[in-house]
């Protein structure tokens, strides 16, 4: 895991990507497990609504 | 408009939303400093977890009142409530463990936050499977009802858990005494999202609790909402 730079305040704004640790393949599986969920309940619900 | 089409309306509303939480939390929100993209689990996490207990609490307040008013419509409502709450209860067992990697270093701990949300989950589960193995309704409801009383309880436990033990877990960021520990734009981006997780479970409820009175009216002879 890579570390912000000490050189750099906290008060600089937005980080630069290279100052960030590369956790976005987590961040992406988590957006993605969130989505498949919530619309696999969606559509689940859809077609129980629409049995006879 | 019956009040399964009020459902999937408000459910189209919230998938809507959460397109624009998505945008916003990719797009237009700060990278944090030191957890990086990671962070940006909190912006589902939360919210799901926040309704994953709010619907525990629905659920133990509807079987209280059940109890004593014995109105199948809060029974319908606590047990639509459950399932929603199962889904954002899912949500948070998942989108936690993959945060919990790259930040903690491994994906389960069996420190108490995640214990009792572990088991919050299982009392949603063993909710739902209680109503489908009961047969009959009166002793259904009132057997669930109890069990969704207890799951109740569960509850400040697992939000205090954090105060009462040693936790990996972080305390909380929003939601404490004190004012928010996030700068403008997260909190902003937070709030947006917990009202989308608000439609949501708004309109998947709506929708469970209109198939609910469709199931019950052929047993009394009516019809249904639709």
């Amino acid at each position: 895991m890579r570390w912000p730079s000490a050189a750099r305040p906290p008060s600089a704004g937005r980080p630069a990507l290279a100052d960030v640790p590369s956790t976005g393949g987590y961040m992406v599986a988590a957006y993605v497990v969130t989505a498949v969920i919530l619309v696999a309940y969606a559509v689940a619900l859809y077609r129980r609504g629409n049995r006879p | 408009m019956t009040l399964l089409a009020k459902g999937r309306a408000i459910t189209l509303l919230g998938l809507c939303g959460l397109v624009g939480v998505y945008v916003r939390a990719l797009a237009f929100t700060p990278v944090e400093r030191v957890q990086g993209l990671a962070q940006k689990i909190y912006y589902l996490h939360v919210p799901a977890a926040i309704w994953a207990e709010t619907a525990m609490i629905f659920v133990g307040l509807a079987g209280a009142f059940y109890l004593f008013l014995k109105d199948e419509r809060l029974d319908r409502f606590a047990a639509s409530s459950a399932e929603v709450g199962t889904v954002f209860a899912t949500i948070v067992l998942t989108t936690g463990p993959i945060w919990g990697k790259p930040i903690w270093g491994t994906w389960w701990t069996w420190d108490a936050r995640l214990t009792s949300t572990l088991l919050l989950f299982f009392v949603y589960v063993g909710y739902l499977l209680l109503r489908a193995a009961v047969v009959d309704p009166f002793l259904r409801s009132r057997y669930a009802a109890v069990l969704g009383i207890c799951g109740m309880f569960l509850v400040p436990f697992i939000h205090f858990s954090v105060y009462l033990f040693r936790t990996l877990h972080p305390g909380p960021i929003v939601l404490k005494p004190s004012a928010p520990s996030l700068p403008a734009p997260m909190l902003v981006t937070w709030a947006v999202s917990v009202a989308v997780f608000t439609v949501l479970y708004v309109g998947f409820v709506t929708q469970r609790y209109a198939l609910a009175v469709r199931g019950a009216a052929p047993e009394r002879g009516e019809a249904g909402p639709g």
